[in-house]
């Protein structure tokens, strides 16, 4: 192969890896606040809540609306005293097993990943589109599944993190799923805000 | 009766009570005497506690609180964005630099296709 031909195949190569680059490149980036889609909507448990469920443990998390169909991690505490997390290369979301099981009286709550570099989208990537009034469904591992309807989603800075409005008791079978939002800070690695969802049983459950 | 009959008979009472009252005392010095039931030990009374000042009233017990629906709270904001890894600012800035890198081979291969093009040559 002359010269000539040689540096003209390098140069398709390069090419043809530039533009497979550019649009990695622009697929990887993180959801910028323009792409996040927060409604307000009524807040309370929805119209018709039938009574609560006894606790299980959830297994299971499926939100048609967005196409996240999800296992279930059991979520702890770190020693420093936060929400231990889903590893990053899970695609589960995790439930936080100091709170109530899904269906049962109280918040419970499911934490999940909105993306990784490693990984692109994570499970609750596209938690900000969700509406109000769409639902949300929980299998757990007595056969029984919860079902809620959203009531709304919000943002709130890290700085500023609602605990008593996401943790707090509540009168009915309420559900919280939460991930990470807003602007991404570059120095501390991590997003400012963190999206979460209000949803409530909409039923108390059925058996499979 | 001659007086002295009568002296006799008046201290014979008084001969007769001295030996009633001597002889018990008599007897007691030569015969040995059971001894007496040991005292039963009473305990001793229990000391009045020498409290000058009255004893604090309890504390006020405050009612017992219902456990939180969530048993422990959290700490803080939930990590689940990705965290350090989310936007390694090495990795898109690499890509970007790739990108460009192979638009300039795009541009150079044309560039030596239009030169080697012999149906381009002499055009111009």
């Amino acid at each position: 192969m002359t010269p000539r031909r040689l540096l003209a195949a390098l140069a398709v190569a390069l090419a043809v890896a530039g533009a497979v680059a550019v649009v990695g490149a622009f697929a990887a980036a993180p959801p910028g606040p323009h792409r996040t889609l927060l409604e307000a909507g009524p807040t309370g448990p929805a119209a018709g809540a039938s009574g609560p469920l006894g606790r299980s443990v959830p297994v299971r998390l499926d939100i048609p609306a967005i196409d996240v169909h999800s296992g279930l991690l059991a979520l702890g505490l770190d020693p420093d005293g936060t929400t231990e997390e889903p590893p990053l290369d899970s695609p589960d979301a995790g439930w936080y097993s100091h709170s109530p099981t899904p269906g049962e009286i109280g918040p419970a709550v499911l934490l999940g990943h909105v993306d990784s570099a490693r990984t692109g989208p994570g499970v609750f990537h596209d938690l900000p589109a969700l509406r109000p009034g769409d639902e949300v469904r929980v299998l757990r591992v007595d056969g029984s599944t919860a079902v809620f309807a959203v009531d709304r989603v919000a943002r709130h800075p890290k700085s500023g993190f609602p605990t008593a409005e996401v943790y707090g008791d509540i009168p009915h079978a309420g559900l919280r799923l939460i991930t990470c939002g807003g602007e991404f800070d570059r120095g501390t690695g991590h997003y400012r805000d963190n999206v979460v969802v209000y949803a409530s049983a909409v039923t108390g459950g059925s058996q499979a | 009766m001659h007086p002295r009959s009568t002296r006799l008979l008046a201290a014979l009472p008084v001969a007769v009570a001295a030996v009633l009252v001597l002889a018990p005392a008599a007897h007691a010095t030569t015969t040995p005497q059971p001894s007496p039931p040991p005292i039963e030990a009473s305990p001793a009374p229990t000391p009045i506690p020498a409290s000058a000042a009255p004893s604090p009233p309890p504390a006020q017990v405050a009612p017992a609180e219902r456990p939180g629906q969530v048993s422990q709270v959290p700490v803080g904001a939930p990590e689940t964005g990705g965290g350090a890894t989310a936007d390694d600012p090495g990795h898109s800035t690499g890509l970007l630099v790739l990108g460009g890198l192979g638009l300039a081979g795009a541009g150079t291969a044309l560039a030596l296709r239009r030169r080697t093009d012999p149906t381009r040559a002499g055009r111009g």
